[in-house]
């Protein structure tokens, strides 16, 4: 047991998470403090959840490239319900998950009825989203929502910021999916290789439909503690913000082959990509070089992932 | 069942574009002047060159997401020299220089340490644009000597003339594809790697002059399009990314590696640009154009699963079975 978490491919990303922390406290003193802490957690929850959700699509050796426009979609219809006198709390959810759910539909029958590629069926949705959102709003900002929509996002659940809360939620609830339940298996043994999961009788249909349904239901409830996040929704939001979230669950593990990847890795992955981006802005590097150190992390992490691969590879054919 | 020409995918392309220039010609007044064709020319360009690249990309089954970022860095890379007054030849041996660099990490990532490559390229483009926004600090470049322009803004005679350069590029790509062994050797990579290995194909080798190709063709776009426009900015070409593989997977080549034809990118390109012109002159909003190319593109592949399915399964079947029962 030990020994296969030793050997695992999350250690590596946790070690590097715990030890960029110390590096990046003892170099900033303003690291770990309280704000600090909660500032990334609360700013990098939508990212986290919205990387399960990815993360589990990933499993099945496909891609969703329109999250970025769903998220921005849902959050704009989201805005609009805001500003509807008697808006209340709990049926903004049911508003955003309704919206999301709806989007990762559409994109479900695209790829499953419809067999097209999910990079190539997405980028099309991609495109079809974003135009429709910015049309509806003519390119403008919704602003102006109600006091108790903006605490959303400062709200605390046990000392824990809610939108943290969720995403942990989320992450357990998946963690248990994948794990523990009949689909979650079939997930993996899809992704592991898809005509032998056909043949042994999975519905596979069925299992693609959950998983990019579930995705837009995801970046629904994310939607809506984006807007509140942002404390404004804009038709515009969070472009390019889909190789975030792929980035973060690439960075945990997660082959883009399909079959292997964990929550836990994902929640590690999300965690780095939260720490470097805290870390270089603490240290005061040029926001002009962040995309370089990110660009040379993941290509550093998946590298060493590959070299590794072959060293096991070669061991095996040696026979040892 | 043999395929017919008219059954290809080709021909699926050449109808929709026909009805497309139709449709645009009948409705927009000022879309069948000679002044017009030629500026859709011009416009196709820039992603052609991009397009033209990613085929070879595709063909292996392999994909470039750093192609915009690419087209970023050389342009900034032009830029940069340019705005100091490098002369125009040097500049540009230095753009293709920095291609040659990218499309060699791209290359030898996925050639020599066979990682995936949208992985590869998802971490080069981050890595590119954060180079390029570094070295313009996120400003633009421009004043430029007069003379480059001549690349993106000057005219042979009425025909642009990048036009001509992109019909040039097209023609070599086509003869390179089709008549060289390397050409050759692309498509047998894509059908499977393993066979091409086992068949004395130096596949690390032309899976690294394949990344450098696209960086190359990537290049010419950045140099295109900095002379165009008289500037350089490290988001340039961010915007073609999609366009680029929509227009390649429209065209109908398998992401799958191995099958498709540079005809079908170019009419895939050749569709995106009437589109586009269309749209622009009919004075939509740019947000429609967004929805009706995302549509389009789902709306083609759409076509070719149900054509797949009737070739399969249907009227074509039932036709096939009945000639053969007649002869």
């Amino acid at each position: 047991m030990i020994r296969k978490w030793l050997h695992s491919r999350e250690l590596p990303v946790a070690v590097l998470v715990v030890v960029l922390c110390v590096v990046i406290s003892a170099l900033s003193p303003s690291f770990l403090t309280a704000t600090n802490i909660q500032n990334i957690l609360v700013t990098n929850s939508v990212l986290g959840m919205m990387a399960i959700g990815m993360m589990i699509i990933i499993l099945t050796g496909g891609i969703d490239i329109s999250v970025a426009a769903m998220l921005a979609f849902s959050s704009v219809v989201v805005g609009n319900y805001l500003l509807m006198p008697g808006a209340d709390p709990f049926t903004v959810f049911l508003v955003g998950a309704g919206v999301g759910t709806l989007l990762g539909l559409v994109n479900a029958l695209l790829i499953v009825y419809g067999k097209i590629p999910p990079i190539i069926a997405t980028l099309g949705t991609l495109s079809v989203f974003r135009g429709t959102i910015l049309h509806y709003t003519n390119g403008e900002w919704v602003v102006g929502f109600p006091e108790w929509y903006g605490n959303l996002a400062t709200a605390k659940i046990f000392g824990i910021p809610l939108p943290f809360a969720v995403f942990l939620l989320i992450a357990a609830f998946c963690s248990l999916l994948l794990n523990f339940t009949k689909l979650g298996r079939q997930i993996y043994a899809f992704g592991g290789n898809p005509d032998t999961a056909e043949r042994i009788g999975i519905n596979t249909k069925r299992l693609q439909l959950a998983v990019y349904v579930l995705m837009g239901f995801i970046t629904g409830i994310a939607a809506v503690f984006y807007g509140s996040i942002q404390g404004s929704v804009q038709p515009n939001a969070a472009i390019g913000f889909e190789l975030s979230i792929i980035a973060a669950v690439v960075i945990g593990g997660t082959n883009v082959m399909g079959g292997s990847g964990t929550v836990i890795g994902t929640v590690f992955g999300v965690l780095l990509y939260a720490v470097i981006h805290n870390g270089l802005v603490l240290a005061r590097v040029e926001a002009y070089w962040q995309n370089v150190v990110v660009g040379v992390i993941i290509l550093t992490v998946i590298t060493v992932d590959a070299v590794n691969a072959r060293r096991k590879r070669q061991r095996k054919a040696v026979g040892a | 069942m043999k395929s017919r020409w008219w059954q290809s995918n080709e021909a699926l392309l050449a109808l929709v574009l026909v009805a497309l220039i139709a449709y645009m010609g009948a409705t927009i007044p000022a879309f069948f002047s000679v002044n017009n064709l030629l500026i859709i020319t011009q416009q196709m360009t820039e992603v052609g060159f991009l397009a033209l690249g990613m085929t070879f990309v595709i063909l292996t089954a392999g994909i470039d997401l750093s192609a915009g970022a690419t087209v970023g860095l050389i342009s900034v890379v032009l830029g940069f020299c340019l705005s100091r007054h490098v002369p125009i030849p040097l500049s540009i041996a230095a753009a293709l220089a920095t291609a040659v660099c990218c499309g060699a990490l791209n290359g030898f990532l996925v050639a020599r340490l066979k990682i995936t490559p949208i992985l590869v390229t998802l971490g080069t483009m981050t890595f590119f644009n954060g180079i390029a926004l570094a070295v313009s600090k996120g400003r633009a470049f421009s004043g430029f000597s007069e003379a480059f322009y001549v690349i993106g803004q000057g005219k042979i005679g009425p025909v642009p003339v990048q036009s001509v350069l992109f019909v040039l590029v097209a023609l070599a790509v086509w003869l390179i594809l089709n008549f060289t062994p390397w050409g050759r050797s692309v498509y047998a990579i894509g059908s499977s790697i393993k066979t091409a290995e086992f068949s004395g194909i130096p596949t690390a080798r032309v899976l690294m002059t394949v990344y450098i190709a696209m960086a190359l063709l990537a290049a010419l776009t950045a140099i295109v399009m900095t002379s165009r426009v008289a500037t350089a900015r490290a988001d340039m070409g961010s915007l073609y990314l999609m366009q680029c593989i929509s227009a390649v997977v429209l065209g109908g080549i398998g992401l799958t590696g191995g099958k498709g034809k540079v005809t079908g990118t170019i009419l895939g390109v050749c569709i995106f640009a009437v589109l586009a012109n269309g749209l622009n002159l009919s004075s939509v909003t740019p947000f429609v154009k967004d929805i009706i190319q995302g549509a389009l593109l789902i709306f083609v592949l759409l076509m070719q699963t149900i054509f797949g399915l009737r070739l399969k399964f249907g009227l074509a079947k039932w036709f096939g079975v009945l000639l053969r029962k007649d002869r």
